[in-house]
C-alpha cells in the first residue's frame, strides 16, 4: 500500500489558492491529485496550481485517502457527512460547523464509521500555546479565574468575492475569532470540555457580519464560572494577546507566531521562551497536516476538540 | 473644487488623510486594494481598485502612498511600474505630485548622506531599492510637473503598525528594545502631522519643479522617550541586549561572508560534530603532534565570543534604527507648524492602548 495520501481538496477558494500552494504540496505523504469547486474557474485555477484534475464530487470521495473541505461554513455539514460516509479522513477548514447541533451530530457520525475528522486550528502548533499549557498543566498558577481574548489588525486580506461583507459567517468573530478563541480554550483546557456557556453582553459595529466586536461571557467545565471578554477588531491594531488570569498570577500570549509567554507574579515577571520555533505561520499549517497524514499526535486536531469553540461562536454571533 | 487622488488610501497613513481631506472642499478618489473597501467604507469617496485605473480621469492633485510591500522582492520593481502606469493615467500637466517615500532612502543607519535632493538608483536592501527606483522614476518622467517628494521619519501615532504597535509587542513581550548604551533618535513623525503636513503642502501655491522633503518632527526624541513613557505605563522593564552590530557591510564583505561556510576550518568544525565523520577526523587528528593542534585551534577558534542571541543577527534592521546615532532632521517648507507636539501624541498613544486592550 503506498505511503502517499491521495488528497482531494473541496472548495477552491481565495484561502485554497492563495494559501494551500505555500503549504501542500510540501507535505511528505501527501499528494493533491484531485479538486472540486462549483466554480469552475476556481477549480480550474487550483487544479493548475496542485497539477491535480478537476473531478465531481463522487470522483473525488472515491479516489481520494484525504479530504480538504474548504467551502464556505455554510455547506461544512453536508460535505463532512458525505466525507464521512465515504469513509475519508477528512480535514474541515475552520470555523469547523455553523452551529453546535451540527458540530455534535457530525462528531457522533464520526465516531460511529471510526471515521477521523480534524479541524484545520493550526495555530495549535504555535510553541507558546503548549508551553502554556504546560505552565498551566503544573498547576503552579492555581486555576483560571478570568479569560481575556484581544486580537486585531487592519483587515489586509484580498478576498475575491463580497463574503466579508454579506455572509453571516464572514464576520470577524468567525475569521479572526475562530482562531485567537481556540488558542484561548486550548491553552486553558477548556477545549477538552463541553462548557456550559452565559452570555452577559455583545456589542459590534454593525450586524453580523461584523467587523469589531467585544463581549462579555461566562464559561464552565464544572460548575464554576470564569469570566471571559473578548474583543476582535478589523480596522487597527489590538493588544493582541491572550491573558489568563489564575489564582497565583497571570498568564499572556501573544496570537502571533512568537514562542513565548508572560509570567506574573505577586514578585514581577518574567517572560519564558518554548525550546522550538517555526519561521511561518506556513509552516504550522504544513507540520500540522504531517502530523495527521502520519497519524502522530493528532488528538488535538480532532473535531470533538472543538465543541465549545463552535458553540461560542454560534452563540455570540447571534446574540442581540 | 479640486480632485486629489490617493494611492494606497486605505494604508495607516491613507486612512489618515482620507480622513482629514474628505470632509473638506475636495473631490476626493481612492485608489485601493479590495480589503480598502472595507476600511474606507464610512467615508463615501470614490474607491477604484488598482487594476481598474483607467476609469480614473485626470487629477488635479495624487498623492502616491503605495509602494510595494505585498509582492516578493522580486516583483518590486514591476509592482512600482504598475504604481507608475497609475499615474501616468492620471497626471495631466497641471496635476501637483506628491510621492511619499521614506527616511531609508538614506539607508536604516543613514549610511548615505542625508540631502533634500535626488538620491542616484543603488543596490542596497529591496525596501530601499524600490523607494529610490519610484522616487526617479516619477522626477524623472514629470519634469513639467509640480512634484514634492516627502520622505517620512519613522512614521508613529496611534496603532501605527511598524513602530507603536511593534516596539509596544516587544515591551510587552520582553523582546530586546534596543542595545545597551546606543539609545538611537527616534526619528518619528505622528501619522496626524504628515497628514498636515500633506494638507499644508495641497494649498501651498503652485510650482513647477521638484521639491524635497524630509518630515520627521520628533526626529530629536532618542527611543528611550517612548520606551520609558511605555514602560512607565505598564510597568515594565525594557530588555536591553549586549551586542554588537556590523556597522558597514559592503559587496565584498557579503561575498566573503556567504562563502566563509565553505572555508577549510568551516568544514573541519563541521565535520568534528558528525558521528562518523567525527570519529574519523579525531582519528586522523590524533596522528598530528599535540603542540601543532594546540597552535592550530588558537588560530582557528572564533572571535565571537559575544552570546548569540535569539532572533537576532549583527545586521538586523530594527536594532539598527533602534540605536541610529544620526538624526533625519527636518527639511521642510516655512509656515508649517506641526499639529500634535510628543506630548501630544503620547496622550493620544495612551488612549489608543486603554482601548485596544493594554491594561494600565
Amino acid at each position: 500500500m503506498s505511503d502517499i495520501k491521495k488528497t482531494g481538496i473541496i472548495g477552491c477558494g481565495t484561502v485554497v489558492q492563495r494559501t494551500y500552494p505555500q503549504v501542500l504540496p510540501k507535505v511528505q505523504g501527501m499528494d493533491v491529485v484531485y479538486v472540486y469547486d462549483i466554480d469552475e474557474l476556481n477549480a480550474n485555477k487550483a487544479a493548475q496550481i496542485f497539477n491535480a484534475s478537476v473531478v465531481s464530487l463522487e470522483e473525488l470521495f472515491a479516489g481520494s485517502d484525504l479530504v480538504f473541505i474548504a467551502t464556505p461554513p455554510e455547506s461544512h455539514f453536508e460535505l463532512c457527512n458525505l466525507s464521512i460516509q465515504a469513509g475519508i479522513t477528512t480535514i474541515c477548514e475552520k470555523p469547523f460547523m455553523p452551529t453546535f447541533k451540527q458540530a455534535d451530530e457530525i462528531i457522533r457520525t464520526a465516531e460511529e464509521k471510526d471515521i477521523s475528522v480534524y479541524v484545520n486550528h493550526f495555530r495549535r502548533c504555535y510553541p507558546s500555546l503548549s508551553l502554556v499549557r504546560k505552565i498551566i498543566d503544573t498547576q503552579v498558577f492555581g486555576r483560571i479565574r478570568e479569560l481575556k481574548i484581544i486580537e486585531g489588525a487592519r483587515f489586509n486580506w484580498e478576498a475575491h468575492s463580497e463574503y466579508i461583507s454579506n455572509n453571516k459567517y464572514g464576520g470577524v468573530i468567525y475569521d479572526t475569532g475562530s482562531h485567537s478563541i481556540d488558542m484561548a480554550l486550548y491553552a486553558s483546557g477548556l477545549d477538552i470540555y463541553d462548557c456550559e456557556l452565559i452570555i452577559d453582553s455583545v456589542t459590534r459595529d454593525v450586524p453580523e457580519p461584523s467587523h469589531e466586536i467585544q463581549a462579555q461571557f461566562r464559561l464552565s467545565s464544572d460548575g464554576n464560572f470564569i469570566d471571559c471578554q473578548l474583543h476582535l477588531s478589523r480596522y487597527q491594531n489590538l493588544a493582541n494577546k491572550i491573558t489568563l488570569v489564575m489564582e497565583n498570577g497571570i498568564i499572556e500570549l501573544p496570537v502571533g507566531l512568537q514562542n513565548k509567554a508572560k509570567l506574573t507574579g505577586p514578585g514581577g515577571s518574567c517572560t519564558v521562551n518554548a525550546n522550538r520555533e517555526f519561521k511561518k505561520a506556513a509552516h504550522c499549517f504544513a507540520y500540522q497536516c504531517h502530523q495527521i497524514v502520519h497519524n502522530l499526535q493528532t488528538e488535538i486536531y480532532k473535531a470533538k476538540r472543538f465543541l465549545t469553540l463552535t458553540k461560542l461562536l454560534e452563540k455570540i454571533s447571534t446574540y442581540v | 473644487m479640486l480632485s486629489i487622488t490617493i494611492i494606497g488610501a486605505a494604508g495607516y497613513v491613507g486612512i489618515e488623510l482620507v480622513k482629514r481631506l474628505y470632509k473638506k472642499k475636495y473631490h476626493c478618489i481612492g485608489v485601493t486594494n479590495s480589503n480598502g473597501f472595507f476600511l474606507l467604507k464610512n467615508y463615501h469617496i470614490q474607491l477604484i481598485k488598482p487594476g481598474e485605473y483607467k476609469k480614473l480621469a485626470k487629477s488635479d492633485i495624487i498623492i502616491n502612498l503605495a509602494y510595494p510591500n505585498k509582492v516578493p522582492p522580486l516583483q518590486h520593481k514591476s509592482e512600482n511600474e504598475n504604481i507608475f502606469q497609475i499615474l501616468k493615467h492620471i497626471v495631466s500637466e497641471n496635476t501637483k505630485i506628491i510621492q511619499i517615500s521614506s527616511q531609508a532612502v538614506f539607508g536604516y543607519q543613514f549610511e548615505h548622506e542625508i540631502v533634500p535632493g535626488p538620491v542616484k538608483n543603488r543596490h542596497d536592501h529591496a525596501y530601499i531599492t524600490s523607494k529610490i527606483y519610484l522616487e526617479n522614476r516619477i522626477t524623472d518622467y514629470f519634469r513639467n510637473n509640480e512634484i514634492h517628494i516627502i520622505r517620512l521619519g519613522n512614521v508613529w501615532g496611534p496603532g501605527a503598525p511598524a513602530w507603536t504597535f511593534g516596539l509596544l509587542n516587544k515591551l510587552v513581550f520582553g523582546d530586546p528594545v534596543g542595545i545597551i548604551a546606543k539609545d538611537g533618535y527616534s526619528n518619528t513623525t505622528d501619522v496626524r502631522n504628515i497628514a498636515s503636513y500633506i494638507e499644508f503642502i495641497i494649498e501651498n501655491i503652485p510650482k513647477q519643479g521638484s521639491f524635497y522633503h524630509h518630515l520627521s518632527e520628533f526626529s530629536h526624541l532618542r527611543w528611550s522617550f517612548w520606551i520609558d513613557n511605555f514602560c512607565k505605563l505598564l510597568q515594565l522593564d525594557p530588555v536591553y541586549i549586549d551586542a554588537l552590530l556590523d556597522q558597514k557591510t559592503s559587496f565584498q564583505k557579503e561575498m566573503l561572508s556567504s562563502i566563509k561556510g565553505t572555508s577549510p576550518v568551516i568544514i573541519a568544525r563541521h565535520l568534528m560534530r558528525g558521528q562518523y565523520t567525527g570519529s574519523w577526523m579525531r582519528s586522523l587528528l590524533a596522528k598530528l603532534p599535540y603542540s601543532f593542534l594546540s597552535r592550530l585551534e588558537q588560530k582557528t577558534m572564533s572571535a565571537d565570543y559575544f552570546p548569540t542571541i535569539q532572533n537576532f543577527t549583527p545586521r538586523d534592521t530594527f536594532m539598527s534604527i533602534m540605536s541610529c546615532e544620526k538624526q533625519f532632521k527636518n527639511h521642510l517648507i516655512k509656515g508649517w507648524v506641526p499639529e500634535i507636539t510628543p506630548e501630544e501624541s503620547w496622550e493620544k498613544i495612551k488612549e489608543w492602548m486603554k482601548s485596544v486592550g493594554y491594561s494600565y
